[in-house]
């Protein structure tokens, strides 16, 4: 999943997935938490991916390859609007593979700092989506 | 809890109220004992108490106990942040509305409330007692780390308060 500059760059008002794959990603209400955000603690970012282009049939195909892979359920996904994810101070860096997928970078060292920013993309993304 | 009571009022008394004591005698030691035995019993209660949430607790160490649990590489739940987790529970007064837990990438346990998008607090127990906080409450966002030595940090019950308002 290396960066590729080639790539087009994530704009502002693009819409990106994160898959979620374990219960602790959102509340019984289903409001999505902080933790569904908070970086890989080895490579310090964020695996994402980029909604345009494709359609919601093919995205939740994705959703499934993902779970199906690790293994893991898909209990659903957090969707929230790039913008959001810059305003924290982070970066949105697409990658070739697999595709359409992006990682959120650029997370600060320590970690309430880390945390402040998962809850205020968390808060924008609002409730889980759930597969209909 | 609906925390209409002022905390400068409480606070003083807090260590008591709690599962703490602040003296150092054998005396105040069994009172200790006995206080956190009882604030624990009372806590599991479902009518007085946080109900399922230890319940929940338990899921949350199954579920995150392997590497990988969340698909994206997590590292398993570490031992020493849940066994702290149930002691901060044990110490959030009673009547308190239930926390949701849950875990982070990093093997840490979170305990958060999420009244609503404008107000929203999650705390993470580091193996250390390292109680890691980040809230936002309307435009203020307010984030840090205080140390937990069984009683509830008064920084983290004002923020529990303004968020569950």
């Amino acid at each position: 999943m290396s960066d590729d500059n080639s790539l087009p760059p994530v704009l502002d008002d693009e819409l990106l997935v994160r898959f979620i794959l374990s219960s602790s990603g959102y509340t019984k209400d289903l409001a999505v938490t902080a933790n569904a955000f908070m970086p890989n603690p080895n490579t310090m970012d964020t695996s994402v991916f980029r909604h345009s282009g494709l359609s919601e049939n093919e995205m939740w195909k994705i959703g499934e390859q993902i779970a199906n892979l690790r293994p893991a359920k898909l209990h659903g996904r957090a969707d929230v609007i790039a913008i959001h994810v810059k305003k924290q101070s982070l970066s949105i860096q697409p990658t070739r593979e697999p595709k359409n997928h992006a990682n959120i970078t650029g997370w600060p060292s320590d970690k309430p700092s880390r945390k402040i920013k998962a809850l205020a993309i968390a808060l924008a993304a609002g409730k889980m989506v759930t597969r209909p | 809890m609906r925390c209409a009571i002022n905390l400068d009022t409480v606070y003083p008394f807090i260590p008591t109220l709690a599962t703490g004591t602040t003296g150092f005698s054998k005396e105040a030691d069994f009172i200790k004992k006995e206080n956190k035995n009882n604030l624990s019993q009372l806590h599991k209660s479902f009518a007085l108490g946080l109900g399922g949430v230890f319940i929940e607790l338990d899921n949350v160490q199954n579920e995150c106990s392997v590497e990988n649990w969340d698909g994206y590489g997590a590292l398993p739940i570490n031992k020493t942040s849940a066994n702290n987790t149930e002691e901060l529970l044990n110490a959030l007064p009673i009547g308190l509305t239930a926390p949701s837990i849950g875990a982070e990438p990093d093997g840490t346990i979170t305990v958060g409330w999420y009244n609503s998008p404008q107000k929203a607090l999650s705390i993470s127990i580091s193996p250390e007692n390292d109680l890691h906080y980040a809230a936002i409450i309307g435009l203020r966002r307010i984030y840090g780390t205080e140390p937990f030595f069984g009683t509830l940090p008064r920084a983290i019950h004002e923020l529990i308060c303004l968020v569950i308002a």
